[in-house]
């Protein structure tokens, strides 16, 4: 009898619960996606306006803007000293990320697999970059450049930024690494493959998202690098940001914003690449 | 050999003698140093003392890609960016075999483990059977002098994990290979090996034929990790007659001389759930325990018993259907006899 008096109440406190609930859940994503859109629009909008702004038709900057025209494109193309700045910051950020990717893929290696004394010290070192800002970073570099007497020249700014993208390589291969099934080395090692063979043909191959990733992340500040570039370059030595910083402080015209247009673009495409790439080994994977 | 990380020695002195053709599994805990012992032997792990000895060669410094010793991870450790006749064809090409010689070999091999027709598919598209059966074609392919299966049957659900196994064993049988077994499930080592070697602690307890260590485990911790078994406490009277008397959960045993502890003193008896019959009443012609059906379990073939003694043994029996007390079987709050089937499978140890 009484279990039979209690059974309506019950489905009626879970009734309640219920209402409850699915507001609480609706709270939930509402505010989810309120702060997730606001932070994209925070973080989108300021580029977005640039990118906008370097097709405009007038001869001033101008949101939004004047007509719709590649004429600054165009003049930028003309501009001698910028098509060699453009050069000059790609052959950069390609040979650093070369560089890197080579140097950080064969650091991550041992910091992941190995066991030794000092590597959580030796990690922490690696990534210092990272938090070290960069201004510093470009300070120190010049004047241990200068120490040792070596002149500023194209391979010393390819250098300098190797030191300051290559823990993007080192973190990112890492964390792949982490991922990776140690037992497939084992199984390589026993079926007669040597260290070598173990790394190249089985490791590296299941790498090549995180590499991707890296490296992708690492071209992209090498080319967009400021800081570092302006301590090592020298006078004679200009790369792309460090003419577009010259010709903001000069004359801001919609020049400006075409080459921050090209360097967004430029950006976006590589992450496309790295995605894309990324996206080919999954298939082959998953 | 001993192999110890730091201050913890996961082998410890262990020996281990495996002859041509034989199929010899670790059983053991996790934690008890098998797969220790088996990095040791395939050359990831060095031992801290003692010797690994190949076919009369010590093998202590040889690298594990020259040691030709094949291994069946549990995960099945497929190189997941090739395909499968990628994968088998890998030990062979690392030989730098003729590429003739690889294709056909690679052809053989997805033959043997009826997987003809996959060669070109990835691993993560097969299914976890099929993975196992790569993985295995991939080491059998470079014809290994010795193979080494880490709970290769693992990752699989029961019932096919028992089909691979007789699929396994089928496979490996004919080709007369040294295999290496290291399991934690005993019915698997039961059914798969040629000889058992219990582990605990880092330590090799027994290491017999499958029956042998059923019928007649070393020491207590062999008895209670292998099969079912009721250990009672009961205190040895010594020798007497022809055999060696007991007192177990109260009642007087004579049993063989070899049965295992011998003199006097406390001691704990094994007895087999199957070796221990219900009836209505104690037979005429050998000692029972007389208790009350504390539960009755159907498992399929077999019904599973525990009958409370004396308010403080609990003895597991367990009978086929076709024998387990009338057509209904015993009910719970019976009051019955149990006695042993075969005295001569009881076991007594000393006490822990």
């Amino acid at each position: 009898m009484s279990a039979e008096t209690a059974a309506p109440s019950a489905v009626g406190s879970v009734g309640v619960g219920r209402t409850r609930g699915r507001l609480g859940h609706a709270a939930f994503w509402t505010v989810m996606w309120t702060l997730g859109l606001g932070a994209l629009l925070y973080l989108l909008l300021p580029t977005l306006i640039i990118v906008f702004a370097s097709f405009t038709a007038s001869d001033y900057i101008a949101f939004p803007p004047q007509g719709l025209s590649f004429r600054w494109f165009v003049k930028l193309w003309g501009f001698e000293e910028v098509r060699a700045s453009a050069g000059r910051s790609l052959l950069v950020a390609l040979a650093a990320t070369a560089l890197s990717v080579v140097l950080g893929v064969a650091a991550a290696f041992p910091l992941v697999r190995s066991r030794f004394p000092g590597r959580e010290g030796l990690n922490a070192f690696l990534m210092s970059p990272l938090i070290l800002p960069s201004l510093v970073y470009g300070l120190a570099a010049l004047m241990f450049v200068s120490a040792i007497g070596v002149p500023l020249s194209v391979p010393v700014l390819v250098l300098s930024h190797v030191a300051v993208i290559v823990p993007y390589v080192i973190r990112t291969t890492a964390a792949s690494l982490m991922l990776l099934d140690p037992h497939l080395e084992e199984a390589a090692m026993s079926l007669g493959a040597d260290a070598w063979n173990t790394f190249l043909r089985v490791v590296l191959p299941n790498l090549v998202p995180g590499i991707a990733t890296g490296g992708a992340f690492a071209f992209i500040s090498s080319f967009d690098n400021l800081t570092v570039s302006l301590f090592l370059a020298g006078p004679r030595i200009e790369t792309l940001p460090i003419r577009l910083f010259a010709m903001i402080n000069f004359d801001l015209d919609p020049a400006a914003a075409a080459i921050s247009a090209v360097l967004v673009i430029l950006a976006l495409a590589v992450v496309l690449l790295a995605h894309w790439a990324i996206g080919l080994t999954r298939i082959a994977r998953f | 050999m001993t192999r110890r990380y730091g201050a913890v020695t996961a082998v410890d002195r262990v020996s281990l003698d495996v002859g041509p053709g034989e199929f010899v599994t670790l059983l053991g805990p996790s934690g008890c140093g098998k797969t220790t012992l088996l990095k040791c032997i395939a050359g990831f792990l060095a031992p801290s003392e003692g010797e690994v000895v190949l076919r009369a060669e010590v093998i202590n410094d040889v690298l594990p890609h020259l040691r030709n010793i094949g291994i069946v991870f549990q995960h099945y450790a497929l190189f997941p960016h090739m395909t499968v006749a990628d994968n088998i064809a890998f030990g062979l090409r690392m030989r730098k075999r003729p590429r003739a010689e690889i294709g056909r070999r690679v052809a053989e091999m997805l033959q043997l483990v009826k997987l003809g027709g996959f060669g070109g598919r990835y691993p993560h598209e097969l299914s976890g059977g099929q993975q196992q059966r790569v993985a295995l074609a991939r080491v059998l392919a470079v014809e290994p002098v010795l193979l080494l299966l880490d709970e290769p049957f693992g990752a699989l659900d029961k019932k096919l994990r028992v089909e691979m196994q007789l699929e396994v064993k089928q496979l490996i049988t004919p080709l007369r290979m040294t295999t290496i077994f290291v399991t934690h499930d005993q019915e698997e080592a039961m059914r798969m090996s040629d000889r058992v070697a219990v582990m605990n602690a880092g330590r090799i307890i027994q290491c017999d034929a499958p029956a042998a260590i059923y019928d007649r485990p070393r020491d207590l911790f062999v008895a209670d990790f292998i099969g079912n078994s009721n250990l009672l406490d009961a205190k040895l009277l010594g020798a007497g007659g022809d055999g060696l008397r007991v007192v177990a959960a109260g009642v007087e045993l004579e049993l063989p001389r070899d049965a295992g502890a011998s003199g006097a003193g406390e001691a704990v008896v094994m007895v087999r759930p199957e070796n221990l019959t219900v009836t209505a009443a104690a037979p005429p012609d050998r000692p029972a325990w007389t208790g009350v059906v504390a539960f009755a379990l159907h498992t399929g073939p077999v019904m599973e018993y525990e009958v409370v003694v004396a308010d403080t043994w609990r003895l597991r029996v367990s009978r086929p259907r076709a024998q387990a007390g009338g057509g209904r079987g015993w009910q719970e709050g019976d009051r019955v006899a149990v006695s042993v089937l075969d005295l001569e499978a009881v076991r007594v140890f000393p006490a822990r």
